[in-house]
């Protein structure tokens, strides 16, 4: 008999074992308290709420959304691409400069990767107070440095012989390098670019729950009192606002080597740097010295922390990651095999887009009116949203393949979910698992949001923390994250590179 | 080709525009009175009483005023602090917070009812728990689902949660270990009278608005125990004021706010929407319980 062997199809449906513990503690946690809220929350999801007074609401709440995410993400990319530049092999083969400028921009972009725009939102908004600019520099942070590594990904990609031949016929050292480095960074861009800014605007939605403004903040003061009708007509307006920006975007057709696209990048990245540091300038001299003042005053809180509450607090995090990360992996693939037709992979598609579309703080609140908060609640919440994202990638994925090998196999006999498994899925595990690599990232990041509201990890802590001003315990707080994080993202590099 | 690259020129071009003229410091306008309020109940609530109190002291004072929503009570003290908002309608705690972290902040009013105020612990009816009289009977409460209103709510987390642990009962009694945070005192009555949780406390005047005007959200819950008085609620504005506006701006402020009768019909409306029939004295010192309290909790640092 053969023995199961580990390869990447089956690394990918493996992970669907962390379904028996949260499957237990969920059930024995189930209470159907909530149920008539949540037929009210269903049925108004067909019934939302329309009158004048809150369409104005909704558009300008929109405006504010479409402000905050599309600068956020604009100035994202772009330093995205610079950085990503600077942090790629290349950039130092072509340019001679010291080895170890590489090594500390790399750590400096690790570390700032490593804390979640909320958690930047949410600490700068207790320096700077509300103010909504706030939102597009806590996305922006991490942001650029997320882009940052896929740009320098794609570039470190390209082939070093032709440096070396380029170096060879000694062409001019800042030409050599925009034009090897133009076609992955417009083909990154197409590919990955685009897709940043859908999550920018749902990064601003969430954002928006913890008060810098836009939908979010209508989303949940709408879902604090209970009125779903309303919620709805804002959950809708996001729905729209995140179809019709993807069609948009869909429509510019990127030209691959165009000297006017240069000039303009350019144009574009100085306009963006000028408006960048007039912020900057905005915030630390007309805003007064009085926050930071303050800040050195909040620093003197003691800390109070039982060192055993910390470490079981970290260790709830880091289990809430695995779990939901686990989910993330083998949902996608699991259900497509099983409902593997038509109609199933369309309702597929529009249960991932619903759950894609209700902030994971706001799914996690309906779920808690039939369960009490527990580790396996927050891990279910965060594992569908992401499985959501991922069964997205998958699917685009899967349908743009090559299926020649399926319809043979199927015309062979073979049953249609073998067929699938063996002649489609295979090709793709590899690329899918690498993705979900990089999705676990997101998700260590994404524990803070859950654990805020949850009740679950550090998140939990870091709530307590801050609505008691309590700054040092925040600080250790966001080192913990910090480590997790980082840590994390070393385990994911080296899965990636035994990957490919 | 070149059409496209046309349109996303001109899509570059009016965004950075936008972006550039949108934040410009100098929309910032130092002659605006910014009034917050802590998020304790319904937005629309909130929306219609200081959008009436704003225009009030607008005609009173002679500057513009305009009432600024936060999100949560973490934010009301932190805008406070960072100089976004200069009168702020605060809890007993929040104000206290905001207050330690503000250094000139100035006490300015509280309501009549907010020298005696009391909270209230509901629970559903389906639990066929009968109301008590003293705080020993808490302990009934043991294990099931209890819910708080606001982490930072004086009636909704601080006082319930002091009394309870004056009756011997912890968070860690409760069901799954944990207390909710509902987030405010209306979504308190909602989710104890769906029975998502079994029992809350909340504030008594909300529960008394809600069994009048809503009785439908109240028609699975019912009082369990009214608790002994504190002083709650209160009015704090920032130190610069007559810096920033004119000479004896405050002193204007105060007796302003101290003067709304209730006789005049505007002025009514105003006492209405506060569920109160006038706004009195108070002082900083007022509140030394509730820092205590607040430190003891671990609430003030």
């Amino acid at each position: 008999m053969n023995k199961l062997k580990l390869n990447s199809s089956s690394i990918t449906f493996l992970p669907i074992l962390v379904c028996i513990p949260i499957t237990y503690e969920l059930f024995i946690n189930f209470h159907i308290g909530g149920i008539e809220l949540f037929r009210e929350f269903i049925i108004s999801a067909l019934n939302p709420k329309i009158n004048n007074e809150i369409i104005f609401t909704l558009v300008k709440r929109l405006n504010e959304t479409v402000f905050i995410a599309f600068s956020s993400w604009l100035i994202s990319m772009m330093f995205g691409v610079i950085l990503g530049i600077l942090s790629s092999e290349i950039f130092y083969k072509i340019i001679n400069l010291p080895k170890f400028l590489k090594r500390f921009l790399n750590l400096f972009l690790t570390f700032i990767r490593s804390i979640h725009e909320i958690i930047w939102g949410l600490v700068l908004m207790q320096i700077y107070g509300i103010n909504f600019s706030i939102g597009v520099i806590a996305i922006c942070i991490p942001y650029i440095a997320i882009n940052a590594k896929v740009f320098s990904e794609q570039i470190e990609n390209i082939n070093l012989k032709t440096v070396e031949s380029i170096k060879q016929i000694n062409g001019n050292k800042s030409s050599t390098l925009i034009s090897l480095v133009w076609t992955p960074v417009i083909k990154t861009f197409k590919n990955f670019g685009l897709y940043r800014l859908e999550c920018a605007i749902r990064s601003t939605a969430v954002l928006g729950l913890f008060g810098v403004g836009g939908i979010g903040t209508s989303i949940f003061l709408s879902f604090q009192t209970l009125n779903f009708r309303e919620l709805w007509t804002y959950l809708w307006g996001l729905a729209f606002l995140i179809i019709i920006s993807k069609e948009l975007l869909n429509k510019f057709n990127l030209s691959y080597s165009s000297k006017k696209f240069l000039t303009l990048f350019v144009i574009a990245l100085f306009c963006i740097s000028l408006f960048s540091l007039s912020f900057f300038v905005y915030f630390i001299f007309y805003k007064n010295a009085i926050p930071f003042n303050s800040i050195n005053n909040l620093l003197i809180s003691n800390l109070n922390f039982i060192s055993y509450d910390f470490l079981k607090l970290l260790l709830e995090t880091i289990v809430l990651c695995l779990l939901s990360t686990g989910i993330a992996i083998s949902f996608p693939p699991f259900f497509i095999l099983f409902f593997n037709n038509k109609i199933g992979i369309t309702i597929i598609r529009i249960i991932s887009f619903l759950f894609r579309l209700i902030p994971p703080p706001l799914l996690i609140l309906l779920l808690l009116m039939f369960n009490d908060p527990s580790i396996s609640l927050a891990a279910i919440t965060l594992g569908l949203h992401n499985a959501a994202i991922t069964s997205k990638l998958l699917l685009a994925n899967l349908h743009n393949q090559d299926n020649t090998q399926y319809i043979a196999m199927k015309s062979l006999g073979v049953s249609k979910r073998s067929s699938w498994l063996f002649g489609l899925f295979v090709k793709q595990a590899n690329s899918y698992l690498a993705y979900c690599a990089y999705r676990s990232d997101i998700i260590i990041r994404e524990t803070a949001i859950l654990g805020v509201i949850g009740s679950v990890g550090l998140g939990w802590q870091l709530q307590e923390s801050l609505s008691s001003f309590a700054w040092k315990e925040v600080l250790v707080i966001l080192i913990a994250y910090s480590s997790i994080a980082i840590i994390g993202e070393l385990i994911n590099d080296k899965i990636k590179s035994n990957l490919t | 080709m070149n059409k496209d690259f046309l349109n996303f020129r001109k899509i570059l071009l009016t965004s950075l525009l936008f972006l550039s003229t949108f934040y410009s410091p100098l929309n910032a306008n130092p002659k605006v009175l910014k009034l917050g309020a802590i998020p304790d109940q319904n937005q629309e609530v909130l929306d219609k009483r200081f959008n009436l109190f704003s225009k009030e002291l607008s005609k009173s004072l002679g500057v513009k005023v305009k009432y600024i929503p936060v999100i949560n009570y973490v934010a009301a003290v932190t805008g406070f602090r960072t100089n976004d908002l200069d009168l702020v309608w605060f809890g007993g705690l929040s104000g206290v917070q905001a207050r330690l972290q503000t250094p000139n902040a100035i006490v300015i009013a509280q309501r009549d009812i907010d020298k005696k105020f009391k909270s209230v612990f509901i629970v559903n009816k389906k639990l066929k728990l009968d109301s008590i009289s003293n705080k020993n009977g808490l302990k009934k409460l043991k294990n099931l689902r209890f819910t708080f209103g606001s982490e930072n709510s004086t009636s909704g987390r601080l006082m319930p949660q002091y009394f309870l642990n004056d009756a011997g009962i912890k968070i860690k009694n409760f069901k799954g270990k944990r207390a909710g945070f509902s987030g405010s005192h209306d979504a308190t009555i909602a989710l104890v009278n769906s029975g998502a949780f079994d029992a809350g406390a909340l504030n008594k005047q909300v529960w008394e608005n809600n069994l009048k005007n809503n009785p439908k959200r109240t028609n699975n819950v019912t009082l369990f125990w009214i608790t002994p008085d504190y002083v709650d609620y209160h009015w704090v504005a920032q130190g610069n004021l007559d810096n920033r506006f004119r000479e004896g701006f405050t002193k204007e402020l105060k007796s302003t706010i101290l003067n709304l009768d209730i006789k005049n019909t505007d002025h009514k409306k105003i006492f209405d929407m506060f569920n109160a029939k006038k706004f009195i004295e108070a002082k900083s010192s007022d509140y030394k319980n509730i820092e205590l309290i607040g430190r003891k909790l671990k609430k003030i640092r």
